[in-house]
């Protein structure tokens, strides 16, 4: 167990380091003169050149990349150009909502997925199973962002039961939560689904229906947690999906996340802001990716077998 | 999920996927919307950008099946006409991820040692940003365009494939045939190519499928965030940013760009589906 | 694990059964005596000289105030200043409140309106408008007389103080911070102070308790940053905002008919233009210009463009100017432009490249003027890029055409003209003399009439030179819920909302 944990913390860090590098050479080389941006139309060239060297952006590249993974060590990931403020103090203020809003829709997804694939597997071929899996199929290809307007001009504006926008409460949450979440829904029931259909197939089920169980409680007790197993080590993909849903989404919304703060960022060519919440989106996925497949280590040894499968071989 | 790929056994999985009605409707369907799509010169009324300056924001009618848009264009012809802007995106970034991941992912396997080291700790640095953050900071990167949105598209997939032609490759490598390969004298080209390759084209073909539908949905989102393609080439999600400020009032705007998505994607994806159980049979 | 498909079911209906309990408590806390307003975006900075953007302003009228005020008519009124005269051309004599307190607490003084005028004077943000003061030439008599000076006679220097742009900082509390500082927690003499920004979602103000003057009708204020026009006017219409700025011409007519919306809008100091980059040799070619100017049905396109919501411009600033005189519409002429481009050698067609970047309006015009240039025989390449890049690309003289706007903060001509002094870097670049000779002519006088005939002759001038394409005034509108009096249309954009008032 201490191996596991050992070895993937040892992958995690030299892959923020790549990170870093990826995130500032991307940035480096987009378009755009952050000292203009500052100043504005009316500034003159002597003032926007004064600004660029006051900030160091006419040293060379690893220079200025140097000096950034120095404040990166330190934890500091520069100012943002627009406010002036550390960029680490604008993603505090920000990072708590996409996480609520990630793991609310992830959690969304596992309470109405899973059961839904339970109930298209138990009622395999009749019309509830058909309807649960046409419901997949339409989730898993509806683009988030659409389905979000079509939220948003039914609920909010036709009904009127909801807020159209913002951050101020539970009520909030409801329509993106539902419009983030329903790909990870639709592929949650869909694994279940085929997962707990191909544990049914195993012998060991096949005997203890042999011995006279009920139908239903064979397929519970046996076939699910068998069947849990390939589901669990989707969630870490599914988070991916909910983490970029949350991005779309909070730019729909007009939710106060690292998503937006990162959307508005790329306008503005804010690169601080932009490398910032890109690392801090890679690191909130990375670290709960690791906590999972700990998580898991501790439940299940077959998971973690799974795991060491997955992540090992070099 | 191998075996070679010979010409019995595509005769076969063509066989297994025509028994499921399901994949055969969705090839249909999927290849009536290439049909239009591909002959939207002459099967759209209109051309994508005519503007008919009178007749703004109308409603679905005779003359505009889908109603026209805020600056009089025919919906139905833009749908058309951007449909093949979304499968080219779809398409051909898929391809380029495909191709790049699948080098990447063999090279690694093959080989092995130090290069498997580097390349899979890269491509696992990529994994790390969620496939949606990583196109949306590469399109910011490289700025609008078609080409960038491609590209944008292509590398966010380019992981996958990388792992899914990596653990096929090392399950292959060690078989009696590529042995004997060696053996012989083959180079290390000769048997990718020759052995490799043929072997771990099944899932990779599985996971193409259903990228492609992926690849379009993310190429609209791209567009949608306004950083896609430009105007005045139609494209789907852009044209669903531009129905925003418009939909409170004309709901048609926004509905059909999204359900075009929609089908073509739902008919990919159970095209994939099909494809996966015909490779597979086990898994049916 | 004893788990029934019964008990997966109703678990699942509990858990939806109290997601849409919570749909019943509706939010966004609306207090009786609390302003909620929905910007177009967040605001960089409130330190009122170290930026130019609207949003900013909004929230800062309530925490700074300028020395003098200006009413509907057009009048002057004291505001920070009690009295103020001419002495002579350039001396100008300011008397100041006594009882004015900033919200740290610390006097407002004649110190202070010198420390501000010389930031202003100085800000590359302000410099058009305050340029002209001489600060080293001014003079405090006491606490409560000042004598500024100014380098030459400057005509709009009232209107400039006047403005959100003649805001009063605090010395003393600017010596001590870092801009940075104060642009997050601005300290002004306003009725508000500020209280909380939330980045990304909001800023708050609260009633300052000390203010010298009447307090306001509310005592809470909260501006939301809402990018999507769309959303703005659906907060609007939810009740989750009491005024909408900016709202989309879609949504004009709903606000205005709608049971508990009001439309404030009108037309804008602002015009639309299509910038000639004339420093570059194709577009340097007078009969270029014209061409692509006579290719334009401008009726139609800014009909559509701005859907109904603006005028087609027919000079180089805005009617509600004065000094403003009717030359245009620029005549729409096709047969015209193409033998323009004939005799300009581009018979076989021409290749430009139009950058913009993301707006509404922008999106819509390029879209339609690609298409109108295209039946002369000019293929178009519309390029997108972020309003960053593009600002840059613009102050690097890359820009080889596109629409620009410029919005006058002050209704004088000399501000409605801002782009065209040759030391701008836009990509104007028209280095034409004659422009700079005039617009100095222009501002370096107080006589209304002469300032007419210079400005009459300048917009003349430019007309027949047309380095620009004047296309639209354009018209803008914020929605108020009912309840919202007394807050009329700023043809600026900048409403000073010290004035709302609460319906009963």
């Amino acid at each position: 167990m201490h191996k596991l944990i050992i070895k993937r913390l040892l992958i995690t860090l030299p892959m923020l380091l790549g990170l870093t590098l990826i995130v500032f050479t991307m940035l480096y080389f987009s378009p755009g003169d952050p000292a203009r941006i500052i100043l504005g139309d009316t500034a003159s060239e002597e003032e926007v050149q004064a600004l660029r060297e006051k900030m160091g952006l006419n040293e060379p590249f690893l220079h200025q990349y140097v000096s950034y993974l120095r404040g990166v060590l330190r934890g500091d990931l520069g100012t943002s150009y627009q406010t002036g403020l550390p960029v680490t103090a604008e993603i505090r203020a920000r990072l708590p909502v996409t996480a609520r809003l990630a793991l609310l829709s992830i959690g969304f997804a596992m309470v109405v997925g899973i059961p839904l694939g339970v109930v298209s597997a138990v009622k395999q071929n009749t019309w509830i199973d058909n309807l649960a899996r046409i419901l997949s199929l339409l989730g898993l290809t509806m683009p988030s962002f659409w389905l979000a307007l079509l939220l948003v001009l039914f609920f909010a504006v036709r009904l009127g039961w909801l807020p159209p926008s913002g951050m101020y409460g539970p009520q909030y949450y409801i329509l993106p939560v539902i419009s983030i979440s329903t790909v990870s829904i639709a592929t949650f029931a869909r694994m279940t689904r085929s997962s707990l259909l191909e544990t049914v197939r195993h012998d060991y089920v096949r005997t203890a229906r042999a011995k006279g169980l009920a139908e239903k409680v064979v397929v519970l007790r046996h076939a699910l947690r068998n069947a849990l197993i390939p589901i669990t080590t989707v969630v870490g993909m599914q988070l991916a999906s909910v983490l970029g849903g949350a991005v779309v989404n909070e730019q729909i919304f007009a939710i106060p996340g690292v998503g937006k703060m990162m959307l508005d960022a790329i306008k503005a060519r804010n690169y601080p802001l932009v490398q910032g919440g890109v690392l801090v989106l890679a690191l909130f996925f990375s670290l709960l990716n690791l906590g999972l497949d700990i998580l898991y280590g501790l439940l299940d040894p077959r998971i973690r077998d799974e795991i060491e499968n997955q992540a090992g071989g070099y | 999920m191998t075996g070679e790929i010979t010409t019995t056994y595509i005769m076969d999985v063509f066989k297994r996927m025509r028994r499921n009605p399901l994949v055969v409707i969705s090839f249909l369907v999927f290849l009536l919307i290439c049909w239009l799509i591909l002959l939207a010169d002459y099967i759209a009324p209109y051309p994508y950008d005519y503007q008919d300056h009178t007749r703004v924001l109308e409603p679905p009618s005779r003359q505009h099946l889908m109603g026209t848009d805020h600056l009089g264009r025919d919906i139905f012809s833009r749908i058309l006409h951007g449909g093949r802007v979304s499968l080219k995106v779809g398409f051909v970034s898929l391809a380029g991820g495909a191709l790049g991941g699948c080098l990447l992912g063999v090279v690694a396997g093959y080989f092995g040692g130090w290069l498997d080291l580097v390349i899979m700790r890269c491509v696992e640095i990529l994994m790390a940003i969620p496939r949606t953050v990583l196109a949306i900071s590469m399109a910011a990167t490289l700025g609008p365009g078609l080409t960038n949105t491609m590209l944008a598209v292509a590398i966010s997939s380019v992981p996958a494939f990388a792992r899914i032609a990596r653990a096929s490759t090392l399950s292959v490598k060690n078989q009696v045939y590529v042995e004997a390969a060696r053996a012989l004298g083959a180079t290390h080209p000769g048997i990718i190519v020759r052995h490799i390759l043929p072997n771990i084209m099944a899932p990779i073909i599985v996971q193409a499928t259903l990228g492609v539908g992926t690849a379009i949905t993310l190429a609209a989102t791209l567009g949608f965030l306004g950083l896609g393609i430009e105007p005045p080439t139609p494209e789907w999600g852009a044209m669903l940013a531009a129905s925003r400020g418009f939909m409170r009032d004309h709901v048609h705007m926004v509905l059909f760009p999204g359900l075009a998505i929609m089908l073509t994607v739902i008919t990919l994806n159970l095209i994939g589906d099909g494809l996966r159980d015909a490779l597979d049979p086990k898994l049916k | 694990m004893r788990l029934s498909t019964k008990r997966v079911l109703v678990s699942t209906l509990v858990l939806l059964m109290v997601v849409t309990s919570l749909v019943g408590c509706k939010g966004g806390a609306k207090q009786d005596r609390a302003l909620t307003i929905a910007l177009p975006g967040e605001p960089q900075t409130l330190d009122p000289y170290a930026h130019s953007n609207q949003n900013g302003f909004i929230c800062t009228t309530l925490v700074f105030e300028p020395l003098i005020k200006k009413d509907d008519n057009g009048e002057f009124y004291p505001w920070l200043a009690t009295e103020w005269e001419f002495l002579d051309d350039t001396t100008l004599r300011f008397k100041l409140r006594d009882d004015v307190t900033f919200h740290d607490g610390s006097k407002f003084t004649a110190e202070d309106v010198l420390y501000s005028l010389a930031v202003a004077a100085e800000s590359s943000f302000t410099k058009n408008l305050f340029g002209c003061l001489d600060i080293a030439g001014s003079v405090i008599h006491d606490p409560t007389t000042i004598d500024v000076k100014l380098k030459y006679a400057y005509a709009p220097i009232l209107e400039a103080l006047a403005s959100h742009r003649g805001a009063m900082i605090s010395k003393a509390v600017y010596e001590a911070s870092s801009r940075e500082e104060l642009g997050r927690k601005p300290i002004g003499t306003g009725p508000m102070r500020f209280a909380n920004w939330f980045a990304g979602d909001r800023i708050e103000l609260e009633t300052y308790q000390n203010y010298w003057g009447e307090p306001l009708a509310f005592d809470k204020f909260t501006a939301r940053f809402i990018v999507e026009a769309a959303s703005r006017s659906i907060e609007l219409e939810t009740g989750g905002v009491d005024i909408a700025f900016d709202l989309a011409p879609a949504d004009w007519e709903r606000i205005d008919k709608g049971a508990n919306t009001q439309l404030i809008g009108g037309k804008t100091h602002g015009i639309s233009f299509l910038c000639f980059n004339n420093s570059m040799p194709l577009f340097s070619d007078i009969r270029v210009r014209k061409a692509l100017a006579h290719a334009l049905d401008l009726e139609s396109l800014v009909k559509t463009v701005w859907q109904g919501q603006a005028d087609v411009a027919d000079s180089y600033y805005s009617p509600n100017i004065f000094g403003y005189k009717k030359l245009g519409p620029w005549e729409y002429n096709p047969e015209k432009a193409k033998a323009l481009l004939m005799e300009a050698g581009y018979a076989d067609g021409l290749d430009i490249t139009y950058i913009t970047y993301e707006s509404r309006v922008n999106l819509a015009f390029a879209e339609v003027i690609e298409n109108m240039w295209k039946q002369v025989g000019v293929n178009t390449t519309v390029q997108v890029v972020d309003l960053a890049t593009f600002t840059t690309m613009n102050n690097n003289g890359e820009i080889p055409v596109s629409l620009m706007t410029n919005t006058a903060v002050i209704p004088d001509p000399d501000a409605a003209l801002l782009a065209w002094p040759t030391h701008r870097t836009i990509s104007l670049r028209h280095n034409d003399g004659h422009v700079d000779e005039l617009l100095e002519k222009g501002k370096m006088s107080y006589d209304q009439e002469e300032r007419s005939a210079v400005y009459q002759e300048l917009q003349d001038y430019l007309w027949s030179k047309l380095y620009t394409l004047p296309v639209a005034y354009p018209k803008s509108a914020y929605g108020a819920s009912s309840r919202i009096e007394n807050l009329p249309f700023y043809p600026n954009l900048c409403p000073d909302l010290t004035r709302i008032r609460f319906a009963e």
